[in-house]
């Protein structure tokens, strides 16, 4: 993550474009036609990371001081269902130290696994599931790759990467040699997908540095080694980037890489974080969007035969309006104005803004400014990051995680802890940044990763954050909320669990859009269930879903407040 | 390399202390602080060293446009604007004020206002650049997509890194000139292509020179 973006423009440059737009605030909200509160009472969420017992989980990575970028980078968060209860866990990601993978007899770093208790508390249950990678963890994509009905786990890392298998019975095997999936040195983001139509999920694994720590220079040794002149770790700039890995899903538990083969050809080595995969053409093909950190960002289109092409520059999503490369990091996907096409907010370094790229027709333009995104992002550093409709009004608003690289910052004129964020859709196109106390986002820490789902199943969207050398934030939400509905979808001739289907719904006047995604925001893994925020509706009048395989299945006149459970093709369930 | 940071940093020192005794509470000084904390970030303490050095020579233009240009590098556009149009109706010469308030106004979105300012400061030599770059912003965002492709055309020889070419893409893909659209986005990328490959030479010459003084230091 570079402090290159600020370094590679004039001062003037930087402003100019950094600030050129109106911050919203609104404290408080009016009634409207779609079921709007009167008042926002907040706090929208409270933290509840002690009483749920995450509070046993503290993050590492690195020393403190953090001569190393790896030590900077933090680490993901996914939410999945592992033992099949019907309850979302959490599996938060850990990094590790210099000192620890120098010394094999030192206790070791682990991930962790909490399983969801049902009742607000959360147990960890690592060590019994077998899940335990003692690696540093970067980044955790959760799907049932195998299609046995039971949720996978691959994990990127500094070093080897991990694979896994669950056993079906609460426990977990690690297949990676196998698999092979190791990948090697630093690998980053990472996110599943079937992108050639085979009912099976492939996998995508960015990846960051080439990074040997021998000849990494000194923080403050080189240009790319300062932040506003303060000595901090060096990189991504001034050292060389990997290129990023796509593999198949051969179908017998082993993968095979082939990203050449397919047209994954990233020959300037970008410096890949964050990776999602998303149909943005809505042809019915699911697409790979990789944020590349100081670099260009790569839009992968599927050609419709699992070979792609980088369309990211012609489709208006590579570079700022301006056309300058951003730090990228984090990346939210979602249709946030409601028109049928998936935008993307992409997370930034600190002195840059965080970019809304709003999609129509499957052409991208940078709109931060014109939706008051510019300024109110202007001096924070944006990691993990989602389009959310916490109060389940039907326009999905957004959170993003926040704090600086460099613990340095508070030297520099900036912040290592900052505050959470959260942005309320004002419904035409533009956002307010909600206040802190009325959000609840009270706290400040370093915060990386973030992931986002119903974690007690009330029809209400959670955020866990996990933070760089601290205990994790769970956000659990409050305040009033309108009717909601949930889809978990099921395929049987599409991968098991659907990734890649686009539902769409219509109620009380409108219609929302969203698609099964794992592997997301900055290294993380939302509730692959699909919710919908829906105001005042009473009643759902349709809903239409394309299925990974482009069959198309509809259903009409369908209740409010309660999760369906389809299975492709099949008769379906409300849970 | 070393001794001649060493040395201007002395004779910097040197005539900052004896200004400093000669005339403590000038203004000259207390500009001269204010500079200093603007160079570190520390925007408040600089506001207060222009003010203090306003209140002894309120009619200095470049105390005004210090102090703008404070609050303009901190993107508070709406205290920038006062100080800038002061220093130019004390000195209307002054382009960078000129550009400054014109590059207010595109961040305030009041284009027409915009464009007359920037207008001043096309014709600086150090200007030109960035007061172009806004003005092909404001025409374009008024509507006139020709005015603002000419502006970027006049910068399109100075592209060093495919950016004007980007912007220049996405302008002619307005008009909806599909061959122009693809020409620009090829220019660009390669542009950009060539940019990086320099910057990863400067990089290692940057290396090199690095271990060569450390060996000199050894």
């Amino acid at each position: 993550m570079a402090k290159s973006k600020s370094s590679l423009l004039t001062r003037r440059e930087w402003l100019r474009q950094s600030l050129s737009g109106v911050c919203f605030i609104v404290p408080v909200f009016v009634n409207d036609k779609l079921g709007q509160p009167i008042l926002a009472p907040g706090p929208w969420f409270t933290d509840v990371a002690k009483e749920a017992g995450l509070n046993a989980f503290r993050n590492t990575c690195g020393t403190l001081v953090k001569d190393y970028l790896v030590e900077e980078m933090g680490n993901g968060v996914a939410l999945f269902d592992y033992n099949n209860d019907g309850l979302l866990d959490i599996f938060l990601v850990n990094g590790s130290s210099f000192e620890l993978l120098d010394n094999p007899s030192l206790p070791r770093t682990s991930s962790r696994l909490f399983r969801n208790n049902g009742d607000g508390t959360f147990t960890d249950v690592t060590r019994q599931s077998g899940l335990i990678n003692e690696g540093w963890g970067m980044a955790a994509a959760a799907a049932d790759f195998d299609n046995d009905g039971y949720t996978d786990v691959f994990i990127t890392n500094f070093g080897s990467n991990a694979l896994f298998h669950n056993n079906g019975n609460g426990t977990f095997t690690n297949i990676t040699r196998d698999a092979g999936l190791e990948g090697g040195n630093w690998s980053s983001g990472c996110s599943w997908g079937d992108f050639d139509g085979d009912g099976r999920l492939d996998l995508y694994v960015a990846r960051y540095v080439d990074f040997d720590r021998a000849k990494i220079p000194d923080p403050g040794a080189a240009k790319y080694c300062l932040y506003r002149g303060v000595p901090v770790a060096c990189g991504p700039q001034g050292l060389v980037g990997l290129p990023d890995l796509f593999y198949h899903n051969e179908g017998n538990g082993k993968f095979r890489e082939v990203s050449n083969d397919v047209g994954i050809r990233d020959s300037d080595r970008a410096f890949g974080l964050g990776v999602a995969a998303f149909d943005f053409d809505n042809d019915g093909f699911l697409d790979i969007f990789v944020a590349n950190d100081s670099m260009p960002n790569f839009l992968w289109r599927n050609k419709g035969n699992g070979t792609f092409e980088d369309v990211a520059m012609e489709a208006g999503c590579a570079v700022s309006a301006d056309g300058r490369p951003q730090s990228n990091m984090g990346i939210a996907v979602g249709d946030y104005n409601n028109d049928g096409w998936m935008d993307l907010l992409v997370t930034h370094f600190s002195e840059d803004y965080d970019a809304l790229y709003r999609n129509t027709n499957g052409q991208f333009d940078d709109v931060t400014f014109e939706a008051g995104l510019g300024t109110v992002t202007f001096s924070m550093l944006g990691w993990g990051v989602g389009f959310i409709d916490y109060d389940n009004d039907g326009w999905k608003d957004i959170f993003i995680a926040q704090g600086h690289i460099y613990p340095q910052a508070d030297k520099a004129g900036n912040r290592w802890r900052q505050p959470d964020m959260l942005f309320r859709n004002l419904r035409d196109g533009r956002f307010a940044l909600v206040d802190n106390h009325q959000s609840g986002l009270l706290d400040a820490r370093s915060s990386r990763g973030a992931a986002f789902g119903d974690l007690d199943n009330s029809g209400r969207i959670w955020a866990i954050v996990n933070n760089i050398d601290e205990q994790p934030y769970l956000y659990k939400p409050g305040g009033p909320s309108g009717s909601w509905v949930r889809f978990k979808l099921t395929g049987t001739k599409s991968n098991r669990d659907a990734i890649g289907a686009r539902v769409r719904v219509t109620a009380g006047g409108i219609t929302q859009t969203d698609q099964v995604r794992s592997g997301d925001a900055y290294f993380s893994t939302n509730d692959l269930r699909l919710h919908f925020g829906l105001g005042q509706a009473t009643s759902i009048d349709r809903v239409e879903i394309r299925w990974p395989d482009r069959q198309e299945e509809k259903y009409e006149r369908l209740a409010v407040n309660r999760e369906y459970v389809l299975r492709q093709g099949g008769k379906n369930d409300k849970a | 390399m070393y001794w001649l940071v060493r040395s201007y940093e002395a004779l910097g020192y040197e005539a900052f202390r004896k200004v400093s005794l000669l005339s403590p509470n000038s203004a000259r000084v207390h500009q001269m602080m204010a500079k200093y904390y603007a160079d570190k970030h520390e925007t408040s303490h600089a506001v207060a060293e222009y003010e203090a050095a306003m209140k002894l020579s309120p009619d200095l233009p470049d105390l005004h446009l210090g102090l703008g240009t404070v609050y303009w590098e901190a993107g508070d556009w709406d205290r920038a604007e006062a100080p800038l149009r002061r220093a130019l109706d004390l000195s209307p010469s002054l382009l960078a004020a000129s550009y400054q308030l014109g590059d207010v106004y595109v961040q305030k979105r009041e284009w027409e206002l915009a464009i007359r300012y920037l207008h001043l400061a096309e014709g600086d030599q150090t200007l030109n650049y960035q007061a172009c770059l806004d003005l092909s912003k404001a025409e374009a965002a008024l509507g006139h997509t020709e005015k603002a492709i000419d502006y970027l055309l006049r910068l399109a020889g100075q592209d060093q890194d495919g950016e004007i070419h980007y912007r220049l893409a996405l302008l002619y893909r307005k008009l909806g000139d599909s061959a122009r659209t693809e020409a620009a986005f090829a220019t660009s990328n390669q542009l950009r292509q060539a940019s990086m490959q320099h910057g990863q030479e400067v990089l290692q010459t940057m290396e090199k020179e690095r271990q060569a003084l450390e060996q000199i230091d050894h």
